[in-house]
């Protein structure tokens, strides 16, 4: 007998478990429209509603649109988390910590404060599957802040806020392209676009809490840039010089175009606004969007900070996923030593050797961009705990090289938080 | 002195030629389910197209004008009117007028080179205004309006409007009229029958680009008939002219809305048990009762899509959204399905009457031992006006019938029939009120019936005599329906009559009055059950109500 009732439990616990429908949205789809502020997006999410069938084998179809319009509110949480070109959870680690809580995560009661507006329109509703299921599609706004900051609750992302305490975030400048032989500073004195384009991403990043730099109200800018001229590896591109120079961690550069033409009496604009984000220390592109507005009869700026809202979203996630994966590997500087040539080669090469253990001492990943006779020019990944500024940089080099070559000293060249110019002279 | 004509009226005359009538392309609606305003020009002026046709005079041709303008000119539709004898619509009607005939295309290419442009320069003007409306909710609730406190509009908005621009050219290709008179009191009583065939052009203007082009759409077609009997025979003919436009005009007003381009369409926005409540209302004109067919869209397997009809609604509840857009008009389930919201409602265009066909008995008694009264079986029409317009509240009607059948008049002692035949009339003038009840609807009527009984015989030279007994009355009446689709219902009335007359009037085979005879004092109280077809229609051949005002000479 008690072997019948256990038996039976255990049958109809699992049928229960089996017969239990998932939180997560069966759709999956929705489709980005707009970023309309820097903590929401605006999206057209496309549910599947599903309902039990009555003894008549009709469908309830209060429940159906109920189901549909809980699935679309899903798929569209489930796009800014997971979907789309840039989600919130990136790594493969937070996947796998999303995987664990995402039906409580998904339930209705949840889901719902993240959805800050929805129409009440269907921009779509058919019947499929024989009438049995319904598909439709909604707008809503999703506050997307809300939705980061429960992840972090839940352990599954690490908080900006606590990027922040350990690190920072990335020191973000923003500077229009400039075309061969114009300097971007001066574009932005002398084009309202452009300088209309650099206040709207900057405006962006402050929502955000990233640290952001404006370069013309930096002093002494143009002496920080001579310094950095000097080096004969560095390009000639004013804008890589300049994010070098004041120690941006990542530069932003965008070009604006508009167009416009007339419909009746009216003339309408509309503004395409490319922007893409570079790692300074490397120049390497971390992210390029190109974003369009609407056409409309209105003023330039409108349509040029649609044009931005449209991109810049993007652009950030890139930016931020390449902030996490560097994080991981320590603060990042660009090292760069000039031998003087008052040593020999063979002695410069002994003093770059040295130069390369100590890196490997206080990095924990290093990599060499450039060695000649007499330069090095290395990134190194730094304990943040020991590294946090590049003066602690440049006093342990300091040491350990005023230690191996008796007659040689280290002088500082320039000296910033991402920059460490240096360079070895006989004393 | 001769009287000269306005410049409407040589605009009017002008605008006489024949045109090929040719078959107009009808467009086919998409799957947008929201209806977007229309704008539209109409002309001052009515294309003769037949020879029939030319025979109008000036006055009644500008009275078709006028009212097929009242009609047409539905709330649903932006107007952009024409300055009145505008340069360009004269140019219009000269260029046409120098041709000995054009085809439908013809004429919408000589409307682009003509007064189009301005047609397109007015539609500019107000086009921002307009096009506001069209901006989506997604566009107010993003940063465009939130922030940047833009009105949201897009080109793509502005060339919504500027393409949504229509013209409508009315055209009459038949007139006929007919002329019967007869003495009466050594006076003449004349019967006109006037008979009116046409319709309207529409064409829809394109705007791409700064330039401008035009195609004839559809083509709306109404035939029409107005009669009148008065002793004047001036009277006679400007009455029965007046009823036959009337009743054309309103054929082509709901001709006008069976397009599907100029169809209401929206979406459910809540369901509560069988109410459904959207987003229209006073702004588009919507009548209480209109019917709107719900439905959804199918994907079938093969991915194909259907729209799906799944039962009508009529309006019960009109909301003025001229004032606040949001607010909900709502409609009472009759044929009730599966409803949720997000479904899709299209107006189902019909005449703002019902017409009933009757088969019944009609009641009819004696008090007197003499003879032996007995009604027979009746065959009848009756028309239901909707008064919603002036109850607002749904189903409230006013009723004219008419209803003929037989009876027997028997001698009590011998069982002989008094006339070689019996003939009962009746009609009768009522207020209805149904109550809906899903499908089901049960009504209540009161009003007036006047019955008249009226036997033939033939006496011993031959001559024919009809005996006549009349009698006004009052009329009960309750009934119950069936619906059975969204135009045809079907049901059963009880009515009560009330009312007797020992009254009987002689008349001659002439229909002359011969004098008064004593005959058995009829009952014609006493109760009728009728088996009853309804008929929400199209279009009338003829208005009966005008119809039977006109019969009073």
């Amino acid at each position: 007998m008690k072997h019948s009732i256990a038996t039976f439990a255990l049958v109809f616990g699992l049928a229960t478990i089996l017969s239990a429908q998932s939180n997560v949205p069966r759709s999956k789809e929705a489709l980005f429209i707009e970023s309309s502020g820097p903590s929401e997006v605006i999206l057209a999410a496309t549910g599947i509603g599903t309902a039990k069938t009555n003894w008549l084998g009709k469908v309830d179809q209060e429940e159906l649109t109920t189901s549909a319009k809980l699935d679309a509110r899903r798929a569209a949480i489930w796009f800014v988390v997971l979907g789309g070109s840039d989600p919130i959870l990136t790594t493969d680690g937070e996947k796998s910590k999303f995987a664990g809580i995402q039906e409580s995560f998904f339930e209705a009661q949840n889901i719902n404060k993240y959805i800050a507006w929805e129409s009440d329109r269907f921009e779509e509703r058919v019947k499929i599957d024989d009438g049995k299921k319904l598909r439709i599609k909604r707008l809503m706004r999703v506050n997307t802040r809300l939705v980061k900051d429960d992840l972090v609750a839940l352990g599954v992302t690490t908080a900006q806020a606590d990027l922040t305490e350990k690190m920072g975030l990335p020191t973000i400048m923003v500077l229009p392209e400039a075309p061969k032989g114009r300097y971007p500073l001066d574009l932005l004195k002398s084009d309202k676009t452009l300088k209309k384009g650099a206040e709207v991403i900057e405006s962006y990043l402050t929502a955000r809490r990233y640290d952001v730099i404006v370069p013309e109200q930096q002093e002494g800018l143009q002496d920080l840039v001579s310094a950095s001229q000097t080096l004969k590896d560095v390009e000639d591109d004013p804008t890589y010089l300049i994010a070098l120079s004041v120690g941006a961690d990542v530069y932003i550069t965008y070009n604006v175009t508009t167009e416009s033409r007339r419909v009746g009496s009216r003339e309408v604009k509309k503004a395409a606004v490319a922007v893409r984000a570079f790692e300074t220390t490397t120049g390497r592109l971390l992210g390029t969007e190109t974003g369009y507005s609407a056409e409309r009869p209105t003023m330039d700026a409108a349509v040029i900070e649609e044009g931005i809202n449209d991109a810049i979203e993007k652009v950030l996630a890139r930016i931020t996923a390449y902030w996490k994966d560097d994080l991981a590997r320590g603060l990042q500087y660009k090292v760069i030593i000039s031998v003087s040539t008052d040593f020999s080669t063979s002695e410069a090469e002994d003093i770059m050797f040295e130069v390369m253990d100590v890196f490997d001492d206080m990095a924990k990943t290093t990599k060499e961009i450039l060695m000649t006779d007499y330069t090095l020019d290395y990134l190194i990944w730094a304990d943040y705990e020991r590294y946090d500024r590049s003066s602690n940089v440049y006093r342990d080099l300091k040491r350990a090289i005023e230690k191996a070559v008796p007659d040689g000293s280290l002088r500082r060249v320039a000296l910033n938080r991402k920059l460490v110019v240096l360079s070895v002279e006989m004393e | 002195m001769p009287v000269q004509p306005t410049n409407k009226e040589r605009n009017m005359r002008n605008l006489i030629f024949f045109m090929l009538l040719g078959a107009v392309a009808l467009s086919v609606s998409g799957q947008n389910d929201t209806y977007t305003r229309k704008s539209v020009t109409f002309l001052d002026a009515i294309i003769l197209a037949s020879p029939d046709a030319r025979n109008l005079s000036l006055n009644q041709i500008s009275y078709i004008g006028k009212t097929v303008k009242e009609r047409v000119q539905l709330p649903r539709f932006d107007f952009n009117p024409l300055p009145e004898n505008s340069p360009l619509t004269r140019e219009f009607i000269s260029e046409v007028n120098s041709r000995n005939a054009l085809s439908v295309d013809e004429i919408a290419e000589i409307m682009n080179r003509t007064f189009v442009p301005e047609i397109v320069k007015i539609m500019d003007e107000y086009a921002e205004q307009r096009a506001s409306e069209l901006v989506d909710e997604a566009t107010k609730m993003s940063f465009i309006t939130t922030k940047a406190k833009d009105m949201g509009i897009t080109a793509e908005n502005l060339e919504q409007v500027l393409n949504s621009g229509f013209i409508y050219l009315p055209y009459m290709n038949g007139y006929s009229r007919a002329v019967d008179s007869e003495k009466e009191d050594d006076k003449t009583k004349y019967t006109v029958t006037v008979s009116i065939g046409g319709g309207i052009f529409w064409f829809k203007i394109a705007y791409m680009d700064g330039k401008t082009s035009v195609k004839p759409v559809v083509k709306n077609e109404s035939t029409s008939i107005g009669f009148a009997t008065k002793y004047d025979f001036e009277d006679a003919e400007e009455n029965a002219f007046e009823a036959a436009v009337l009743n054309y005009a309103r054929n082509l007003e709901n001709a006008t809305k069976e397009y599907d381009e100029f169809k209401l369409t929206t979406q459910v926005a809540e369901v509560v048990g069988t109410q459904v409540g959207f987003r229209m209302g006073k702004r588009e004109g919507l009548r209480i009762d209109d019917r709107f067919i719900v439905g959804e869209y199918v994907e079938s397997s093969n991915g194909e899509m259907k729209f799906k009809r799944d039962g009508f609604v009529r309006i019960g509840q009109i909301a003025d959204n001229r004032e606040n857009a949001s607010e909900l008009s709502h409609g009472y389930g009759v044929i009730v399905g599966d409803w949720a919201p997000g479904m899709s409602l299209v107006e189902y265009p019909r005449l703002n009457l019902d017409i009933y066909i009757l088969m019944g008995t009609l009641p009819l008694s004696t008090e007197s031992s003499l003879y032996d009264v007995e009604g027979g079986g009746g065959l009848g029409a009756e028309i239901a006006y909707n008064l919603g317009g002036i109850t607002q509240t749904p189903h409230w009607y006013f009723d004219l019938a008419a209803m003929i059948g037989g009876a027997s008049i028997t001698d009590s002692w011998t069982g002989d029939d008094i006339f070689d035949s019996v003939t009962r009339f009746l009609v009768s003038g009522s207020v209805m009120k149904r109550m809906q009840w899903r499908r089901f609807d049960a009504y209540g009527q009161l009003g007036f019936a006047h019955q008249q009984t009226w036997g033939n015989w033939d006496d011993s030279m031959g001559d024919t005599y009809t005996d006549r007994n009349a009698n006004n009355g009052l009329l009960v009446g309750l009934g119950l329906n069936y619906t059975l689709s969204i135009d045809l219902t079907a049901g059963i009335r009880y009515s009560l009559y009330t009312g007797e007359s020992d009254e009987w009037t002689r008349y001659n085979a002439d229909n002359e009055e011969v004098g008064s005879i004593s005959g058995p004092a009829l009952r014609y109280s006493g109760s009728g059950i009728a088996f009853q077809i309804i008929y929400a229609p199209p279009s009338l051949a003829f208005d009966p109500a005008s119809t039977l005002s006109n019969m009073i000479p």
